[in-house]
């Protein structure tokens, strides 16, 4: 007599649906960070349609690394939002940085759910290719959710992203979208690079290094990512 | 030159019933004011067959036929209603003359190019007003006076069709307009009762007692006798009869506000009542600016409430457009975010109009919000977060660090796409970024020197290891907040890079933010 595991059809049907969800996983499209070496990280670009966190302590290059992203974009024509929890955000360096800030909506919400509501706002609406959460400031300044409440934040704004096709990268200092995150580029400090132009004239902070390592959603490895000014600027 | 005057017949009941489309078949009588001695001067067919006619009272009417509704005009309908009939003629010509209300001269000279026939301009100018909801009688001329004439005319014959006879007049009649060649003015009037030039009463009483009853009558008489004993009023009367100007036309400035307004029978005190009315005034508006090309920029929202109160209510799109379900949902958010208080009794609707603007989307552009969507949104975003903090960073007109501010975010959402912005850069890096501490903090700073060698903000910082600086920048000495200050970039002991700043004035240190 055969012996047949019961739980064959089940197994399989699981392997199944596995090996679409990789497969769907690889053909999802792909949006440049503006930066050769983070799009090597994350094997091609941000996931659209997923929730990408950039974790990392301050002076890390955290906020250069989304900032680039919003240059490419805002450089291919797109509009894009920054949802600025904390109101850190700086235009005079986004511009430096080559972000065309007239395509830039900037909200300042006050604390994480309210970031989240606006993050789904901008979303349902259509039209912004790359959806910034700025959460570091927020979760700095006390004002976080409670920890249950914040679980369901991280889901309204997975599935907001979702069905908005969009790229939403939050800013973090330690890891929040969990398992929904499509991709996370954790970064850390790196060595400062200091320029002068005159022997006993004023120097000038040049480049700020930065270590990244992808976390999930592509490669294993790590990469420098160096933040510094332009030749000459 | 070639005039065109355009007339509403019964004019306050016409603007009442354009309010009030469910009085389009009532036996409607309007009143000159609200009490019972007032006289009526507009009757519909309807109430007419019943018995009611111009000049009776308001009493007299409601006795002579008790299930007449006898309505007095509000004065916001009646300018909205004539106020539309003004857009039809802008939209044809931009010299036109609001000579009263429910009648407008404008001139059409130079249009037959482009419409063809006088003809054909006057049943434009029909099917426009009834577009906006006015049945109108067109009569054009070579000039004013017999351009009004003519539409006195047109609005005779529309009675005459619906009783009996013709009129035999060289002019070209069709329908509800009268066109008078050119040069043929004099050969129109002549068959004309004189009732038709509107004399004034003590000089038509004069003309009758001579046994003259007709223009052509009149007109055949020497002019210097008609001055010698009429007067000036007589020689005018006189060149109206011969066809002659009497008037010259004098187009009146160009208007950019529009208004529509509805005063309610009974109070409304729920949101969605009020939007049903505010939805039917956002609807008329938007046939007047079809007129235009133009679509709503701004919406000014007038309520009257009661017990004499008023409350505004400003609404400011980031493109025009014509969608009035875009408008009524900014004005819902509006109304729900700041209530009036009290039932309201009327609504008037002021539009600022804006040139639509047409975008068409390249076939491999970027994506883009829609702009009425996007209006949405941002509405619904300033009522989440305040209406000041949510916009496109501007730049003001200082080198004060960090004035920015928001403005109306408003991109130019253009198609086109650069093929240069899609290659990936090769670059790995960027120049730094700074996180602003709004407001800056307070730092301890330790110096030697002029330079300095410790920092703690807040919980973090420590010995400074490197240090760029001082940027020296003042300003604003002219104004009552001057600012002078020194700004350093340095970087500490625990791997943080702060912008910190000495301000030279108030002589205390403060961190402007971090760089990331």
């Amino acid at each position: 007599m055969m012996n047949v595991n019961p739980m064959a059809p089940a197994l399989e049907g699981f392997r199944q649906a596995s090996q679409r969800w990789v497969e769907r996983e690889r053909a999802r499209v792909r949006l440049t960070s503006g930066a050769a070496a983070i799009d090597a990280l994350l094997g091609g670009g941000w996931p659209q349609g997923k929730v990408s966190e950039v974790v990392g302590p301050a002076s890390s290059g955290r906020t250069g690394v989304v900032t680039a992203t919003v240059a490419a974009a805002t450089a291919r024509g797109e509009v894009v939002a920054w949802l600025d929890a904390g109101d850190v955000f700086d235009p005079t360096s986004a511009r430096a940085a080559g972000v065309e800030i007239e395509r830039v909506l900037w909200v300042r919400p006050r604390g994480i759910e309210e970031t989240v509501r606006a993050a789904e706002l901008v979303l349902e609406t259509g039209g912004f290719t790359v959806v910034v959460v700025d959460l570091a400031a927020a979760a700095a300044v006390g004002r976080g959710a409670q920890r249950s409440s914040e679980a369901s934040l991280r889901l309204r704004l997975a599935r907001a992203v979702e069905r908005a096709r969009a790229v939403a990268l939050v800013l973090v200092e330690k890891p929040w979208a969990g398992t929904l995150a499509g991709a996370a580029v954790v970064l850390g400090r790196g060595a400062l690079q200091w320029g002068q132009g005159e022997p006993a004239g004023p120097r000038w902070l040049v480049a700020i290094a930065a270590d990244a390592r992808a976390e999930r959603g592509g490669a294993r490895v790590a990469a420098a990512w160096q933040q510094q000014r332009a030749a000459g600027a | 030159m070639r005039i065109a005057a355009l007339r509403i017949p019964g004019f306050p009941l016409q603007a009442l019933r354009r309010s009030m489309p469910e009085l389009a078949e009532a036996p409607l009588a309007i009143a000159a004011g609200p009490c019972a001695r007032d006289q009526v001067v507009a009757v519909s067919a309807e109430a007419a067959e019943l018995g009611v006619c111009a000049g009776m009272t308001a009493a007299q009417a409601r006795q002579v036929a008790p299930e007449a509704l006898v309505r007095v005009t509000p004065h916001e309908v009646a300018v909205a209603a004539d106020e539309a009939l003004g857009d039809v003629a802008g939209g044809c010509s931009p010299r036109v003359k609001r000579r009263q209300p429910g009648e407008v001269l404008l001139d059409v000279g130079g249009l037959q190019l482009r419409c063809g026939s006088d003809e054909r301009i006057a049943h434009k100018l029909v099917r426009s007003c009834r577009h906006v909801g006015l049945e109108a009688r067109v009569g054009i001329a070579g000039n004013v006076g017999a351009a009004l004439v003519a539409a006195q005319v047109a609005c005779a014959a529309a009675h005459v069709r619906r009783g009996e006879g013709t009129s035999s007049s060289p002019a070209s009649c069709h329908g509800d307009t009268v066109v008078v060649p050119a040069g043929g003015e004099r050969e129109f009037m002549a068959p004309l009762p004189l009732e038709l030039l509107d004399p004034a009463s003590l000089l038509a009483e004069v003309l009758a007692r001579w046994g003259l009853h007709s223009a052509g009558a009149l007109a055949a008489l020497p002019r210097e006798e008609i001055a010698l004993r009429l007067g000036q009023e007589g020689v005018m009367l006189h060149r109206l009869a011969c066809g002659e100007e009497t008037v010259a036309f004098v187009p009146d400035p160009l208007r950019e506000a529009m208004r529509e307004g509805v005063e309610l029978e009974f109070s409304l005190g729920d949101l969605e009542p009020f939007l049903f009315v505010a939805s039917g005034i956002l609807s008329r508006l938007t046939q007047r600016l079809e007129l235009r090309g133009e679509g709503f920029a701004e919406v000014m929202l007038e309520l009257r409430l009661e017990g004499g109160m008023r409350r505004e209510y400003h609404i400011k799109l980031i493109a025009p457009t014509r969608e009035v379900t875009a408008v009524l949902a900014l004005a819902r958010l509006q109304v729900e975010a700041s209530p009036p208080g009290a039932p309201v009794e009327g609504v008037v609707a002021q539009v600022v109009p804006g040139r639509l603007r047409l975008t068409q989307g390249a076939l491999f552009g970027p994506p883009l919000p829609a702009p009425g969507r996007l209006a949405m949104t941002l509405a619904r975003l300033a009522a989440l977060v305040g209406p000041k903090r949510v916009g496109a960073p501007a730049a003001p007109d200082t080198h004060r660090p960090d004035a920015w501010t928001l403005a109306p975010f408003a991109p130019v959402l253009h198609g086109g796409l650069d093929p240069r912005a899609t290659e990936p850069t090769s670059r790995t890096a960027s120049p730094p970024v700074l996180r602003m501490f709004r407001p800056a903090r307070a730092a301890e700073v330790t110096v030697a020197g002029d330079r300095p060698v410790a920092v703690r903000v807040d919980g973090f910082g420590g010995a400074v290891v490197a240090c760029a600086g001082p940027y020296r920048c003042n300003g604003e000495w002219w104004s009552e907040q001057p600012f002078a200050r020194d700004d350093f970039d340095v970087a500490t002991a625990d791997g943080v890079v702060l912008r910190i700043s000495f301000d030279r004035l108030e002589r205390r240190w403060r961190a402007d933010g971090v760089y990331d």
